[in-house]
């Protein structure tokens, strides 16, 4: 098998939302594998508790502090970690949120926060890797930690703008792939797009499925995800997986 | 839980359109895999020499003749391979076909060999298979070599084939929910590459002059990506089902 990570050792992994589930579980994962880590999140703490767990490995995790819906956020944050660390090769767009809410009759702060976070500062930060990574030319990639339901709208209530969001996070993997091919420039760009995953996402406090439904639904681990993410990283030069779509088997929705 | 391929390791994988291409290519990761290959083409005079060639590694492969654009052979081939081989675990309809032209300059003969290929040979072997892994409680795997034209047509030049491949995206999940709905732990996933360098595209000694010179400026995926991607996906742990996975060059 011609997959390697070998060209991404010693090298600068941006990764959104690592202090929890499918993003602290890709972390954990690239710095196994020898790939130095920026973890970017509100909660900083938890990144810091992963870091400790992580000494020893052969790669590096820091913690920095951003809100990923705000621009200038983003931007700081990019700046401070290229200056610190060294130039992004892989930038990882994990952080997303869920919440419950109705579209016929919902909250629009809530909608915006949606928009915010899993739209807009998707894009300003995809803006920013891809910027250091023309700088530097490097051959890096991006992927957009998408969803199952940025293919397909679930029957289920309180979704309200997160399948639009995720609708827009699938338009904008192909819209870029089309920028990237048409400058004949060398990025990779992926979308994984899981069905459910047990994270806090789904449960108490976030998007709030009832317990009792929650425990019949087959769901991945974020490890399941973190694989599928490594796999696109490992392929050679030439190979951009542009999608993965990736499902608990036997999910009947 | 980590991406292995070790639960396959002795069992029956079989690969139709195994002589050339991207068929090939899968043939021989399964094998270096330690899978039981049955490669399945109507040139089996290639796979058997094939075969030679792959004498040591830890899987094996047997050719079988068959020309799977006929239902008959198609069933014939599994009774043959179950009675020989043993039960299937993994099905790759990887055998397709497209022919060049517009809708308008296209017989309806060139139509009718591409929707029975690429459609309909895929849904009986599917069936055979499915069949079979129920019959022997096998949580096996099916595999649908697609296209990015069975999501997207980027093109109007090979007039039904991105039907075809529509098709196929629509037969994955339409299986998917039918496995599902029975509490079957099979799982199906669709590969959909885009330009790849193989008998249908740059290796096609018929393709005229101007089709080969605009091919040769493309960026261009090779076989064994594909295949390094139907490995991935069987790899997965028995919980997950890659749906979809979709692969271009750059």
């Amino acid at each position: 098998m011609a997959s390697c990570m070998q060209r991404w050792v010693g090298k600068l992994a941006i990764v959104t939302g690592a202090s929890s589930g499918i993003g602290a579980a890709l972390t954990e994962k690239l710095v196994d594998a020898g790939v130095n880590v920026a973890g970017i999140a509100r909660r900083v703490d938890r990144i810091q508790e992963l870091s400790k767990k992580l000494s020893g490995k052969k790669g590096h995790l820091y913690a920095v502090k951003a809100d990923l819906s705000r621009e200038e956020d983003i931007v700081a944050a990019f700046k401070q970690v290229c200056d610190k660390y060294g130039p992004v090769h892989i930038l990882v767009n994990n952080a997303g949120i869920m919440p419950n809410t109705g579209l016929s009759d919902g909250d629009a702060k809530i909608w915006k926060q949606v928009l915010d976070i899993n739209v807009f500062g998707l894009c300003v930060a995809t803006r920013e890797a891809v910027k250091v990574m023309r700088c530097n030319k490097i051959e890096g990639h991006i992927v957009h930690i998408n969803s199952l339901i940025g293919h397909l709208v679930p029957d289920l209530a309180g979704l309200n703008v997160y399948p639009a969001s995720k609708f827009a996070v699938t338009a904008l993997a192909e819209t870029l792939r089309q920028e990237f091919n048409r400058e004949e420039e060398r990025i990779k760009i992926t979308s994984v797009s899981p069905g459910g995953v047990a994270t806090g996402l789904l449960g108490k406090d976030k998007f709030n499925i009832d317990p009792s439904v929650l425990n019949q639904m087959p769901l991945l681990e974020p490890e399941d995800i973190a694989c599928a993410v490594m796999y696109a990283l490992s392929t050679p030069p030439r190979v951009q997986i542009s999608e993965i779509i990736i499902r608990p088997n036997g999910q009947k929705a | 839980m980590v991406l292995s391929m070790s639960r396959w390791a002795g069992k029956v994988a079989v690969v139709t359109g195994a002589s050339s291409g991207i068929g090939a290519a899968i043939v021989d990761q399964l094998v270096e895999n330690g899978l039981c290959v049955v490669g399945i083409a109507r040139r089996s005079e290639i796979v058997e020499q094939r075969a030679k060639q792959l004498a040591g590694k830890k899987g094996k492969l047997h050719a079988l003749k068959a020309d799977v654009s006929k239902e008959e052979d198609i069933v014939k081939a599994f009774k043959w391979i179950e009675k020989n081989c043993g039960p299937v675990h993994i099905l790759v309809n990887n055998a397709g076909t497209a022919s060049m032209g517009t809708l308008l300059e296209t017989a309806p003969e060139d139509w009718k060999k591409t929707l029975d290929l690429n459609i309909l040979s895929l849904c009986v072997a599917t069936k055979e298979a499915v069949k079979m892994m129920k019959a022997n409680k096998i949580n096996g795997h099916i595999i649908h070599i697609n296209s990015t034209f069975g999501h997207q047509i980027t093109t109007y030049n090979w007039n039904v084939y991105p039907a075809s491949k529509f098709a196929v995206t629509a037969l994955t999940e339409t299986l998917r929910q039918e496995l599902a709905a029975s509490g079957c732990k099979i799982r199906v996933t669709s590969v959909s590459p885009g330009l790849v360098a193989t008998g249908l595209t740059t290796m096609n000694k018929d393709a005229p002059a101007e089709v080969k010179a605009a091919l040769a400026k493309m960026p261009i995926l090779q076989a064994q990506d594909i295949a390094d991607g139907v490995v991935y996906a069987l790899s997965t742990p028995e919980h997950v089902q890659v749906h979809e996975l979709t692969i271009n060059p750059i």
